[in-house]
């Protein structure tokens, strides 16, 4: 032992012993470092050699270790390395007592997993400082390692949390008609979580509604907007809501609930086989395509919208753009994850991406789909895990959705003996459509349930027939061609932003009698009444002609500015849709 | 150079003194004891020309006599120490001869 200096008191005495395992073969020192361990206020076990060593190690867990590399038996480097081993992740400081000076020694010291050296003779005050480190360095190790256990604890619940979000959020973006026949879909696993998401929902009409969306941000944050979008979405489209007003909806609710900096990139569709026609809104999102029957592309709409739940109402504009879709041909469209897909040298898969394949697949669009996702997971090396993609094949149109069966529960119905009778003026008809209100109205009436979806094409085509060509004065012999729809499609936004004058007024008469019951509904404008140019129209036409077919009388008078349409239901039998 | 060395330093056995308190006599003992053993140890491996148990034996007796304050002693291990690792048993038979003067010497002054 070193004599230089008093022999150190313990300094904190607030800390609690550490138990410390000497191991050396000579008594003596074996005797003077175990005593003045134990003079530093430690706790010690001694032992004579390696083997015992480390049998004492398992036996006692001591926090440091003091082993003195030449030994009989088994010598301090082995024991090293199997007190280490021993101690797994806990941090055990292994000091060799050595008065080897040969840098080889050393070197094989450290090989063993040693932590530090004491040198013979002892000097206490070093041994002190070296005993203080290792105490400082195993609680900061501790405390590291029940930290992350800490972390690793939060995190699996955050994933638990993340999990049974996602299986919600799941059966939200799933539910609704996404397994139609006309759509097919991709959304890969990671994609719905990242907040990708895709609804579909028939109106009772008959028009599917289409939803992609893609929320800012990722996991939980990304998939609670998702939940109202989903309600309002399915909720409105289900009611009748035209995807204008639904537009309105979703962005004015996104814009109350989310926080700043989220939001949701969007296109919103309707599809209208019976018409052949589709309403296309994008906001943020990459360009919707139409592909041809032979694969040509014949449109692109690119995002003219800020996303939802971005711009206040005022600001915000739902006016999708109308395109006639003909059977057989395609809409194809995709979140950014497509057009963002990168390769492993960096570069972007784009629009240029797109279009190759959309080119490479001329005369069998329907391989387009395929083609997509196998040339975007040979860009990437690897299956593409975050996209979403949509297709919609516009089907026949004699395709029209089986009607909901509704129980008939018809013997309420008695009473339901009244005449409604709405006028909706200027300023009403600029700023909202009535008929999902009037709908709800009808389907008191029990017995009309079962027709509830020719009940609302027909109020529909009434409502639509007084507004843009009593009112709105529009020429549906513009709806010839694509252009001209673009166009017809444009006035018609503009002029209803203009209105000022005019009136619509929708009387519904209900009288129950014995077998059944008879709905009268009469639509009346402040127009001028319509020319029979108009019904010869293939388009324009065919509103006319469906209403006719749905309904059981249907009869025009006032030059065509009021129209009367009967329905009668029977007790007892499901009548046809 | 090991003449110029103490053969014990006082302040080292005081410090050991205090350290042990009511052990220090044991402390002698085992010196003692441990020397006795290194000794017999040396004797036999410079017999049987073993030089690697003539450094071992060197290495250990060198540490406790550096814990003990038994300079000249220590100085002389170290040079036993030496020789056995060269494998030199000339030198390791001066160095023994060295070692054991210096024991007789340091056995009174342990106390």
């Amino acid at each position: 032992m070193r004599s230089e200096g008093a022999l150190p008191r313990p300094v904190d005495p607030e800390a609690a012993p550490l138990l410390v395992l000497v191991a050396d073969d000579n008594p003596t020192d074996r005797l003077i470092l175990g005593r003045l361990v134990e003079r530093l206020g430690h706790r010690v076990c001694l032992a004579e050699e390696g083997k015992q060593a480390v049998s004492l190690f398992v036996e006692r867990q001591p926090d440091i270790v003091l082993l003195d590399a030449l030994m009989p038996v088994m010598d301090g480097f082995e024991a090293a390395r199997q007190i280490k081993q021993r101690a797994g992740e806990d941090l055990v400081p292994v000091i060799f007592l050595t008065s080897l000076t040969e840098t080889d020694a050393l070197v094989k010291c450290l090989e063993a997993g040693g932590d530090d050296f004491l040198t013979k003779p002892y000097n206490p005050v070093i041994l002190q400082a070296k005993i203080r480190a290792f105490r400082r360095m195993r609680e900061m190790h501790q405390t590291l390692q029940s930290q992350r256990d800490v972390i690793a604890g939060q995190h699996a619940s955050l994933v638990r949390d993340q999990e049974l979000a996602k299986i919600i959020f799941d059966r939200v973006a799933h539910s609704g008609s996404l397994s139609d026949n006309s759509l097919r879909y991709l959304q890969s696993a990671y994609a719905m979580f990242n907040g990708d998401i895709l609804l579909a929902a028939h109106r009772p009409s008959g028009e599917m509604h289409l939803l992609l969306g893609d929320f800012t941000g990722h996991g939980l944050s990304a998939a609670i907007g998702a939940m109202p979008l989903a309600e309002v979405f399915y909720a409105m489209t289900s009611k009748g809501y035209a995807l204008r007003d639904i537009l309105l909806e979703l962005n004015s609710k996104l814009a109350t609930i989310l926080p700043v900096g989220i939001f949701c990139c969007a296109v919103l569709i309707e599809v209208n086989p019976t018409k052949g026609l589709v309403e296309i809104w994008n906001g943020g999102l990459p360009d919707v395509m139409i592909l041809g029957r032979q694969g040509e592309l014949l449109e692109r709409v690119t995002s003219t919208n800020l996303p939802l739940g971005v711009a206040s109402r005022e600001r915000f504009s739902p006016d999708p753009k109308v395109l006639v879709m003909h059977p057989g041909e395609r809409l194809l469209c995709w979140t950014d994850g497509v057009i963002e897909t990168r390769n492993g040298a960096g570069q972007l898969f784009g629009d240029a991406g797109v279009l190759r394949v959309i080119d490479a697949h001329k005369g069998e669009p329907e391989q387009v789909f395929d083609g997509l996702l196998s040339a975007l997971s040979q860009f990437h090396g690897s299956p593409e895990d975050d996209v979403s993609l949509l297709q919609v094949v516009m089907p026949e149109r004699d395709h029209l959705p089986a009607p909901q069966p509704q129980p008939l529960t018809a013997a309420m119905d008695a009473q339901q003996d009244w005449r409604l009778s709405y006028t909706f003026r200027a300023q009403a008809i600029r700023g909202q459509n009535p008929l999902p209100f009037i709908l709800q109205k009808l389907l008191s009436v029990a017995g009309l349930r079962a027709r509830a979806g020719a009940l609302f094409t027909v109020l529909s085509e009434l409502y639509s027939n007084a507004l843009e060509h009593g009112l709105l004065r529009l020429d549906s012999a513009w709806k010839q061609d694509s252009d001209g729809f673009a166009l017809y499609y444009q006035e018609r936004s503009a002029r209803l932003q203009a209105l000022e004058d005019g009136w619509i007024c929708l009387t519904i008469d209900h009288r129950p009698d014995v077998q059944g019951g008879e709905l009268v509904l009469t639509c009346e404008d402040s127009g001028a009444g319509f020319s029979t140019v108009r019904s010869a129209a293939d388009y324009a036409g065919r509103g006319l002609a469906l209403v006719a077919a749905l309904a059981d009388e249907l009869a025009f008078s006032e030059q065509g500015s009021r129209v009367r349409v009967v329905f009668r239901w029977q007790l007892g039998h499901t009548p046809e849709a | 150079m090991s003449e110029s060395l103490q053969d014990v330093n006082p302040a080292v056995l005081q410090a050991l003194r205090e350290l042990m308190q009511d052990d220090y006599a044991l402390l002698l003992d085992t010196f003692q004891g441990d020397a006795d053993l290194r000794l017999r140890q040396l004797r036999e491996a410079l017999q049987a020309d073993d030089m690697d148990a003539f450094r071992q034996a060197a290495h250990s007796f060198k540490g406790s006599c550096g814990n003990m304050g038994a300079a000249a002693l220590e100085q002389a291990c170290l040079e036993a120490e030496a020789a056995g690792l060269a494998g030199d048993s000339a030198e390791a038979a001066k160095a023994l001869t060295v070692i054991e003067q210096a024991f007789v010497r340091l056995k009174p002054l342990l106390h």
